[in-house]
């Protein structure tokens, strides 16, 4: 068995707004390895940000809550953290990447300085000189000329602006990357070149990862593993050989692939799942998808499915798969 | 072959901005044939929104022609201005933006029938919302919602019913599914294709996503810095890339199947200034195959081949 | 069309509760509601509306406000006079209550003035742009460049003092801020898509204006004009108070208080009354557009 660095068990978040209860993530059960690439797949709503945030304690104050469950971070419960543990683990241990890199970057200051100032912060003590140094390898690495970390983040373009945002991150090796949908802002020609160097970067620093996207394209080209989240719960989670070849999937994930316009293929319709999101503050019982699903029957109503395990590594969130084995399993 | 809808001659559009003159649309050709669907793809700030607003009128072109059913109507006021404006509706990317917030949904789609008079009566009005409403897949119940009452799929299907609102023959859907889920996505996608079977519209798809366009266009044309570099039918655009920036944007998008692994970038670099740009292919700068000879003249757009237009030093 | 069918049937699964209708005003109110101190504001300015209207129907002008007493002068509180009498006499109760519908009234005129002439010049600057923006930016800059209440009061001499004249003469006041503030609101509204698809229709300038733009600048318009309001109250009272507003006998609060002053080293409780309804009256409008404004900004909801 690999080795885990992080460890989400039965992880339970509510928002508490005026008018309702929003039940964003109902029983998250997720592992990352080290140096893994972990794909969460899903739609807006599904809770793969509020994942992320829940793993960094950035749930905003007084709204969002976790009400149950553990994330186990090396071996350390992080909601147990104080505030000073916190600080040490954001940025060093564990950093996000946003989906928009204009937001995350301070208008005002020159990038090189926005740099620096997350290595000064989590390495004090370190003299001028290194942390320049520092930064100008940081640049080098993302592809972009150190000369230009006197400029200000508004003379970049967007592609530029994302690896500047991937240069802080990475700039205290952290041991888990949380990139949440970093490329869904930039050009398909642009998404490659940062999809790339994302990869090439895991792979140097043997960094873990966990990509946030709605794009299973993008899973397939970068992750070892990934799980399908559908309204707060993994629905389906595995090797991406289990998400992309196995025969058995999740209802929700079938039609995720159906959604998407296959290039290879001439088809003349696509084959959305039909619905909408249920609203997180209304879920419905039993199974949260069963309002969409084509293959609803009536256990699917009231009852809540279980985790199945196919495979050692593949599991399925579904009525269906009560005795499905996969290797010679009943077929 | 059946008659063209929609032509455009040397359609350029220029903005004047403190750096110099920025070239948005700069000498676009086409063409799109009643019932038919036109692709318009390309990267952000190649100019296709701009074209799309062009050929509507809603920002005055700089030069260049568009014919409509034969008929010019760059220049064209008054009562001939209000019929072209009947026949060309426009779809937008952001259906929260493109609503007007304190407009219930059946005023949103009551609106354009009420500013053209085709309907008269309240009556005969709201009939025509609900008949449009059915059309979209709204249920009757939201017609009194509000827009931002309803997830973005639904206020997408507003979006359409207020541009079928006037029987228009052709629609500019400018990036319609970008702001959506892939699921919700495609219920759009076969929502936009039944319309043009049942009511034979004809559409200009304005995308930056390849796969998008491939289900629901005839033909394909990609921009580049305000010029259409390549134009063909959608099955040879696919199969056959010509230019190589078509085939760098069709290798860029991620397939989702393991078949293959590696990332491969063969562009560099990013999208460079529309402002005073300089004689010569606007791609040389990135392409990998990169000639003296790029640079200097302005190309043509050349048909290589029945329909395939190519416009790159390798097919001159 | 199977997808509309399918959809068609799942939406008929959903609980109708997740659509419950609630019409904007009534999403307004909730917002409002929760905040305490914009309800007590309301409360006060209702109040005091509703006896600026009704103070007719139990005062008499000319007996109980104007006529003079000079027997019962500088009387303190009793049963008869629970705020006691003034120098002539007069029922400070009564003179005080009545003066209510002076402060309202010029306040509300000089909202309606400022709020329309602002709107239609703000907004048709803000839309039309170019040279008539200019035109029209650069004329009011030299109303700006005059500060408010001097220029208040060389209208008034000019012109005057009554009560059509004082609104015109603090509305002008306020017209260049109001045009500014509705102009920005319109430059920011005017590329949102949903103008461009008004435009698609060949639907008329005004009617973007009127139907499109206007009504989402609401929002803006109520809580500048709450404020306007507010400070146009208390800048009635301040000219009343050197003699330019409001003549006596005429009970304005401002008045009130300049004739006070005369006595307020032996008879001090004669400023208290109408100095505290006009702060009172002040921040209980102020205290409403604050309240509006967040009530009416839809990103409060949560």
């Amino acid at each position: 068995m690999a080795d885990k660095l992080l460890e989400i068990k039965d992880l339970w978040v509510e928002f508490k707004t005026d008018d309702a209860l929003v039940h964003a993530l109902n029983g998250v059960n997720l592992t990352v390895n080290r140096g893994e690439a972990y794909g969460l797949v899903g739609e807006t709503g599904a809770g793969k940000t509020t994942t992320c945030k829940s793993i960094l304690q950035l749930l905003p104050d007084r709204v969002g809550k976790i009400t149950k469950g553990e994330i186990f971070f090396d071996g350390k419960n992080v909601p147990d953290f104080t505030e000073k543990e916190l600080e040490a683990f954001r940025g060093s241990q564990c950093a996000m990447i946003f989906q928009d890199p204009m937001t995350s970057l301070n208008p005002v200051l020159t990038v090189g300085d926005q740099v620096a100032e997350e290595i000064e912060l989590h390495n004090p003590g370190m003299s001028k000189a290194d942390i320049e140094k520092r930064v100008d390898d940081m640049f080098k690495l993302v592809g972009l000329l150190p000369e230009r970390k006197g400029e200000y983040p508004h003379q970049f373009s967007g592609g530029m602006k994302q690896r500047i945002v991937i240069a802080m991150g990475l700039a205290c090796q952290p041991e888990l990357l949380l990139a949440d949908e970093p490329t869904t802002a930039l050009d398909v020609t642009i998404q490659l070149q940062i999809l790339k160097l994302m990869k090439d970067l895991k792979e140097e620093f043997n960094t873990a990862m966990i990509m946030v996207t709605h794009d299973l394209g993008i899973v397939a080209k970068i992750c070892d593993r990934a799980g399908i989240m559908y309204a707060g719960e993994i629905i389906e989670d595995g090797d991406i050989e289990d998400i992309f070849e196995s025969k058995y999937h999740h209802p929700y994930t079938v039609g995720l692939f159906g959604s998407i316009p296959d290039l290879t293929v001439k088809t003349e319709r696509l084959h959305p799942i039909q619905g909408l999101m249920p609203d997180p503050a209304d879920l419905p019982k039993g199974c949260k998808f069963h309002p969409r699903c084509p293959e609803c029957h009536e256990e699917c109503l009231t009852k809540e499915p279980e985790v199945y395990q196919l495979s050692p590594s593949h599991m399925i969130k579904c009525h269906l798969f009560k005795d499905v084995k996969e290797e010679g399993g009943n077929n | 072959m059946s008659a063209p809808l929609l032509q455009t001659i040397g359609l350029k559009k220029y903005f004047k901005t403190g750096k110099g003159t920025l070239h948005a649309v700069d000498d676009v050709n086409f063409t799109i044939e009643k019932g038919k669907t036109l692709g318009v793809v390309g990267e952000s700030g190649c100019g296709k929104t701009t074209l799309g607003r062009s050929i509507l009128r809603l920002t005055e072109p700089t030069e260049g022609q568009i014919l409509f059913n034969g008929e010019d109507v760059t220049h064209v006021t008054g009562k001939k201005m209000h019929e072209f404006r009947k026949n060309a509706q426009i779809i937008f990317q952001d259906p929260s933006s493109s609503l007007n917030p304190r407009m219930s949904v059946g005023q949103l789609i009551a609106e354009p029938i009420r500013v053209m008079k085709t309907i008269s009566g309240n009556k005969a009005i709201d009939e025509r919302v609900f008949e449009l409403m059915n059309i979209v897949g709204l249920d009757e119940r939201f017609y009194v919602s509000y827009p931002h009452e309803l997830d973005g799929g639904r206020r997408q299907r507003i979006g359409v019913a207020r541009a079928l609102a006037l029987d228009p023959q052709f629609i500019v859907c400018d990036e319609p599914v970008s702001a959506l889920d892939v699921s919700i996505q495609a219920q759009i996608l076969n929502l936009l294709m039944d319309l043009q079977d049942t009511m034979g519209l004809t559409y200009m798809f304005i995308t930056h996503d390849l796969s998008v366009v491939k289900h629901i266009s005839d033909d394909i044309a990609v921009m580049y810095l305000g010029q259409c570099i390549e134009k063909a039918p959608t099955d040879e655009l696919f199969e056959k890339p010509l230019h190589p920036y078509t085939q760098a944007l069709l290798a860029a998008i991620p397939v989702p199947n393991l078949k293959n692994r590696s990332i491969e970038s063969t562009i560099k670099g990013e999208i460079s200034s529309p402002i005073d740009p300089k004689p010569g292919c606007r791609f040389a700068t990135r392409c990998p195959f990169a000639k003296p000879e790029c640079t200097g003249k302005e190309l043509e757009l050349k048909e290589v081949s029945p329909g395939h237009f190519v416009k790159c030093v390798m097919f001159q | 069309m199977d997808i509309n069918k399918a959809q068609l049937e799942v939406l008929a699964k959903e609980e109708p509760k997740k659509f419950k209708r609630k019409s904007q005003l009534e999403m307004i109110w909730i917002r409002y509601k929760k905040n305490k101190l914009a309800l007590f504001g309301l409360a006060v300015f209702l109040i005091i509306v509703i006896v600026s209207i009704s103070t007719p129907l139990f005062i008499d002008y000319r007996t109980q406000v104007i006529k003079q007493n000079i027997m019962d002068k500088f009387q303190t509180s009793s049963a008869a006079h629970i705020l006691g009498t003034d120098q002539f006499g007069r029922d400070i109760l009564c003179r005080l209550l009545w003066g209510a519908r002076y402060s309202i009234l010029c306040g509300l005129g000089v909202m309606v003035l400022s709020l329309s002439v602002g709107a239609v010049l703000g907004a048709s600057a803000g839309y039309f742009g170019g040279i008539y923006d200019q035109i029209i930016m650069r004329v009011l800059d030299v109303f700006f460049a005059i500060p408010m209440t001097l220029m208040a009061i060389s209208i008034v001499a000019a012109f005057g003092n009554s009560i059509p004249n004082l609104i015109v003469a603090i509305s002008l006041g306020q017209i260049p801020k109001m045009t500014r503030i509705i102009r920005s609101s319109v430059i920011t509204l005017k590329d949102q898509d949903f103008i461009e698809a008004a435009r698609a229709c060949d639907t008329k300038k005004s009617r973007i204006i009127f139907k499109h733009i206007l009504p989402n600048a609401m929002g803006t318009l109520i809580v500048e004009g709450t404020l306007t309001m507010g400070k146009s109250i208390i800048l009635i009272a301040g000219l009343s108070f050197i003699g330019m507003g409001i003549q006596p006998p005429a009970p304005e609060w401002g008045a009130m208080l300049s004739e006070a002053k005369n006595y307020m080293l032996n008879y001090p409780y004669l400023m208290y009354a109408p100095g505290i309804a006009i702060v009172l009256t002040a921040l209980s409008i102020t205290l409403i557009g604050d309240g509006l404004r967040d009530a009416l900004d839809p990103k409060m909801k949560n």
